[in-house]
């Protein structure tokens, strides 16, 4: 959290004709929380508030701006969110954008079955090859690559993917990262980091559906 | 023994001589057999079968004493045998049982060398009828081959594709049924053919040493499914709804791949990705094509499709299969590729797609590629379709992609109607925009007007021409005309005065243009009645004194085209238009002063 910002003026300069809006708005813009700005109208280019808004109305905003202490980095949690959504990123990847950083939680739960090596930990970019079981709350299984009998899982080969890059569902990229070599786990996704409210009809996975994957991470590059 | 004779330039004479032939044949080892002998058993074999005799041709075939004979020579017999199956002539049983002794007597090697041939030089009216019959035969040999079976396997396969691929794919429902070229009927037996080998695969799949023999059988399969993607099924209209014979080989195909250990996510969205320049090329690029709609379109072996990807890879995988497709010139490619791009991007949320996957080549193409289709394709469910495919895309996007997207398509699609249709979602991005309420830069900020200002802008200045750009210049003054009425939500977002420099430099030129535009069709109208006038005269002239007058006109060089009538409708809308077009800034001028009077 920043230091307080202080009062530069004081009432009988802002009062003053000589104090231009415009240095007044800028300060306020400058100091004020978003939520702030945005009550009082202040948002925006400071030529357009200077036009809208009358001085009283800046002095009144100003004093109050100290009273309620609404600085920037005062904000709740959700604000701060909602801006940092709209940071454009830089760095762009080979292959696929980077996903906007979500603040919020992770949005899925593992529980180990099996341990694993604890000492080959993916990293992004990284092959990894697993097998799976996926299913639904209630049960069904709507897709696994484990064939029925043990001869035919020689013939077939795991899951191959790159880790962490976005070609899979958000819950799988960070949960797989979180699993070591030789782990099985059970991941249980929220549909934000899964297929969310469209869902995948066609692989039947219906829509704001919570999926419960068995991953064995049997292969790290 | 007893083979028929007859006078041929071969000079045989009578049974004796022929007889005497079959006897020394008989003694001859192979290697001492000259070329004469072998076309002079040819001869005999055809002549055999042009007289209908075909039950004795298969009896001195299977004649004991004669296996030698048969063993060296009987391949040359192959061909007219076929033929005579394909022609249906009358001993069609006896000739069928006729190929099978041969398959089962002559040498593996000299059979493929002549089942091969015959393939490669049918003709083109027996194509289907000569696969027909062949594949069984050609089966039975292959599998009998001890080595370099895979490599025969691919030429065998190469060369009855290669024939087919001169067939027309039948597209209708009733051109399917009639089959009238045996293409449907050819392809389902091409994937009986096969079965076995398949077999073969998935059997040494179990084993844990693969030789490069077990290899190349499963690069032959795969050379065959991919080239069977491609040509028919690409051109061919499948339906799930329909469960046609091409249906039914699609559907083979299919589960072939996984079946010789090709995984479908690895063809469809891994390769592509490892894949060096050079191997993928535009034909590579169409079987995975049609791969890609077979799977996502009509979800045929959906359900082994690992649920597992996220949406926006697979889209940005299937975005090159997209591209290729809505690049061709045939409708059939082309309403795969709107079908595929749909699919792809209605498993993605809505305003969720970032800018910067603009920036992938795949990505800016396919629109610019849609953009082709709904501007220069003749054919109207396609360009229906198509549009309804923009709007789509249109909504995936989020925010700042919207921008970049309208900015890019304002700019390079130099068409009236697709920017009318931009503009149009320029204004509902703007409604929607202000319904949230939270700021929104892009269209609710200092983006909107560098937006604008691509949207309120003639292309030629004053020399515009109107009526081509009608479309455009509506749509951008029910916007302005939408702007000034919703000036409360915008002053505070948007420096106003910029937008009303905008507008008025816009309104001003736009004034000019329509007044020179009008200028120049109120003088055409004029010419025209006039020349009408003359016409007119002249003709009554004409009528009067019973003479041929040849009435000298100028010629509109625009329409000249037309008849009278029709040239004269032309250009009375144009002035209509005009008005129109002058109203409606009338209108945002009335508005203009309005909002000024209650802002002072």
């Amino acid at each position: 959290m920043a230091d307080e910002p202080t009062r530069e003026w004081s009432e009988e300069q802002l009062k003053n004709d000589d104090l231009p809006k415009k240095d007044v708005i800028k300060f306020i813009q400058d100091n004020a929380a978003h939520s702030f700005l945005n009550e009082h109208k202040l948002l925006g280019n400071i030529k357009n508030v200077a036009k809208t808004a009358k001085k009283e109305q800046l002095i009144v905003a100003y004093n109050q701006l100290f009273e309620s202490k609404r600085f920037k980095g005062t904000e709740p949690v959700e604000d701060v969110t909602e801006q940092v959504r709209s940071v454009k990123l830089e760095d762009k990847p080979k292959d696929l954008p980077a996903e906007v950083i979500d603040e919020g939680p992770p949005k899925f739960t593992k529980s180990v079955l099996k341990k694993g090596d604890k000492t080959n930990f993916p990293k992004k970019g990284e092959n990894v090859s697993c097998w799976y079981t996926g299913s639904l709350v209630d049960g069904t299984v709507f897709d696994t690559n484990i064939p029925t009998t043990a001869r035919k899982k020689k013939q077939t080969k795991p899951l191959s993917f790159k880790v962490g890059l976005g070609r899979v569902i958000r819950g799988w990229d960070e949960g797989i990262l979180t699993m070591s070599k030789g782990e099985t786990s059970r991941l249980e996704i929220e549909p934000e980091w899964a297929y969310g409210r469209k869902g995948l009809p066609d692989s039947k996975i219906p829509p704001n559906a919570k999926l419960i994957f068995e991953i064995e991470l049997v292969a790290v590059d | 023994m007893g083979l028929p004779t007859r006078d041929e330039e071969t000079l045989i004479v009578n049974e004796d001589e022929v007889n005497d032939i079959i006897q020394r044949w008989r003694n001859t080892p192979e290697e001492k057999l000259k070329p004469e002998d072998y076309q002079q058993f040819k001869n005999f074999g055809s002549v055999c079968l042009t007289e209908g005799d075909g039950a004795q041709l298969l009896k001195f075939l299977q004649d004991e004493e004669n296996r030698d004979i048969v063993k060296s020579m009987g391949c040359v017999l192959m061909t007219p045998l076929v033929k005579e199956v394909v022609k249906k002539g009358k001993s069609l049983d006896h000739c069928q049982a006729s190929i099978t002794h041969l398959t089962m007597t002559c040498s593996p090697d000299e059979l493929m060398h002549s089942l091969l041939e015959l393939i490669e030089n049918t003709d083109p009216g027996d194509i289907s009828e000569t696969i027909l019959t062949l594949l069984p035969h050609l089966q039975t040999v292959l599998l009998s081959l001890d080595d370099r079976k895979a490599a025969r396997l691919g030429c065998a396969l190469s060369a009855l594709q290669q024939q087919l691929s001169r067939l027309p794919v039948p597209y209708s429902r009733q051109q399917e049924e009639e089959d009238e070229y045996g293409l449907c009927r050819c392809y389902n037996a091409l994937a009986d053919f096969t079965k076995p080998f398949v077999e073969e695969v998935k059997r040494n799949n179990g084993s844990s040493v693969t030789t490069s023999e077990d290899e190349e059988l499963r690069t032959e399969l795969l050379k065959f499914c991919m080239r069977s993607l491609r040509e028919p099924l690409l051109e061919a209209e499948l339906n799930r709804d329909r469960k046609s014979s091409l249906w039914l080989f699609a559907t083979e195909i299919m589960f072939t791949l996984p079946a010789i250990q090709e995984s479908l996510s690895e063809l469809l969205l891994f390769s592509p990705l490892k894949r060096s320049l050079q191997t993928d090329s535009s034909e590579s690029k169409e079987s995975r094509a049609c791969l890609a709609y077979l799977l996502f379109v009509q979800l045929i072996t959906i359900d082994s499709f690992p649920a597992v990807f996220s949406p926006v890879f697979v889209l940005q995988c299937n975005m090159e299969y997209i591209n290729q497709l809505l690049s061709s010139k045939k409708e059939s490619h082309v309403l795969k590729g709107l079908a595929l791009y749909e699919k792809s991007l209605e498993n993605v949320q809505d305003n969720s797609l970032p800018v910067s996957l603009q920036d992938l080549k795949s990505f800016y193409s396919a629109p610019q590629n849609l953009r082709q289709v709904l501007t220069d394709c003749p054919m109207q469910n396609l360009r229906e379709t198509g549009l309804q495919v923009l709007q789509l895309f249109i909504d995936k996007l989020d925010s700042e992609s919207k921008h970049k997207f309208f900015r890019c398509m304002l700019k390079t699609s130099h068409h009236a109607g697709v920017e009318s249709y931009i503009v149009k979602n320029i204004r509902n991005q703007l409604e929607f925009s202000m319904k949230q309420g939270s700021a929104n830069k892009w269209f609710l900020g200092e983006e909107l007007l560098p937006l604008l200002g691509l949207v309120l802008s003639l292309p030629q200045g004053a020399e515009t021409d109107l009526l081509n750009n009608m479309d455009k210049i509506m749509e951008s003054l029910n916007l302005l005309r939408y702007l000034l009425i919703r000036d409360k939500d915008l002053r505070s977002t948007i420096v106003w005065e910029e937008l009303c420099r905008i507008k008025d430099e816009y309104l001003k030129m736009l004034r000019v243009c329509i007044s020179i535009s009008r200028g120049y069709y109120a003088a055409e109208l004029k010419a025209l009645r006039q020349d009408q006038k003359i016409k007119a005269r002249e003709a009554r002239g004409a009528a009067r004194s019973c003479r041929l007058v040849k009435s000298i006109t100028v010629k509109n060089e625009k329409t000249s085209n037309m008849s009278p009538e029709v040239q004269h409708q032309v250009l009375q809308s144009a002035l209509v238009t005009f008005d129109l077009m002058e109203s409606l800034i009338f209108r945002i001028e009335e508005i203009t002063d309005e909002k000024q009077k209650t802002q002072s």
